[in-house]
């Protein structure tokens, strides 16, 4: 799924007669769920590394070395990827939909 | 119903300047087939995607139904686009990760009709295209041809009242070309204007005006 490929997109969308506020939120949702699956993955991967840290620090004797997760730590993780991702969907998909429709479906 | 007033299309400026459409005058009336007709790089595809509200004129005034079309908002022309008008383009443009029943859809996702009278209006289209047994494929799935019939059936799903085709036959082999052109024609005999852009010469017969164009310059129309 690259850029233009989705340039392209917004072409067809806009020649079928989509308006900028369609392609704007069909944009910013897909690319915010992308972001904040982005954000899930992260966060297992992280948590299962440092829980797997904390294991080895304690078999070798290191029982100070814990591994601190906290409720909020998540939530913020998991909004700030969200708004990651909506940002990153926003720009694009504005400057795409701004064209006219033709000069979108020329980038091929 | 669409006119044309000295439309001019300039690319570029000074020394890089080309002029693709040079004083366009023309008349569409509703109900007709309109073929424009030239080689290559006359500036069919262009005048065809001015007429469409695709692209804009840089001189001169489109009307449609007597009205300026360059005083329209974006949103208005978004509203044509949706619901007066189709367009069906030579490199079919569906979308790909979308099945052939999504894309039939999509404009009337966008005009926001509900999802049991999409579905079911969708799935009659592509009935009536013919692919009936491929509602569930990606058009990666699809020949040329298919990928051709879909975009018919999604022209047409908000009733416009006119098609555009842009070379519609143009990515087809002969027999599937011939099929595509038998559909638009149905399609103009329940009343649909159809507006198209080819360089093919025998296409013609399908015709009931023709507009040929030659280094952006209407030089003859013929009416039959």
């Amino acid at each position: 799924m690259s850029i233009l490929e989705r340039r392209k997109d917004i072409g067809i969308l806009k020649a079928l007669g989509a308006e900028t506020t369609d392609i704007l939120a069909i944009f910013i949702i897909e690319s915010g769920f992308l972001g904040l699956f982005g954000g899930v993955i992260g966060l297992i991967l992280g948590i299962l590394l440092a829980k797997g840290i904390e294991i080895v620090a304690h078999k070798m004797g290191y029982l100070m070395v814990n591994a601190y997760i906290s409720y909020e730590l998540i939530v913020g993780i998991l909004a700030f990827s969200f708004l990651v991702g909506v940002i990153s969907g926003y720009f694009p998909a504005k400057s795409g939909a701004k064209l006219n429709p033709i000069e979108t479906l020329r980038g091929e | 119903m669409i006119r044309a007033e000295n439309v001019w299309k300039i690319y570029g400026r000074g020394e890089a300047k080309t002029i693709a459409l040079k004083n366009i005058n023309l008349e569409i009336e509703e109900g007709e087939f309109v073929m424009i007709r030239g080689p290559s790089g006359c500036g069919k595809s262009t005048l065809l995607n001015i007429l469409a509200l695709l692209d804009v004129p840089t001189k001169g005034e489109v009307y449609y139904k007597g009205r300026k079309t360059s005083l329209m908002s974006e949103n208005k022309k978004a509203i044509f686009r949706r619901k007066i008008s189709g367009f069906i383009f030579q490199q079919f443009h569906l979308i790909k990760t979308l099945t052939a029943l999504e894309n039939v859809e999509l404009p009337m996702i966008l005009d926001e009709k509900d999802k049991y009278y999409r579905r079911k209006r969708a799935k009659k289209l592509l009935e009536m295209v013919g692919l009936e047994n491929r509602l569930n494929h990606y058009p990666h799935q699809l020949s040329g041809g298919q990928q051709q019939r879909v975009a018919i059936a999604r022209a047409l799903a908000n009733n416009p009242k006119i098609i555009f085709a842009d070379e519609p036959t143009g990515n087809l082999d002969s027999k599937s070309g011939i099929t595509v052109m038998e559909m638009l024609k149905e399609l103009n005999e329940k009343g649909i204007t159809i507006i198209m852009v080819t360089h093919e010469q025998e296409l013609e017969r399908y015709a009931s005006k023709i507009i040929k164009l030659r280094d952006g310059e209407i030089i003859e129309i013929v009416k039959k």
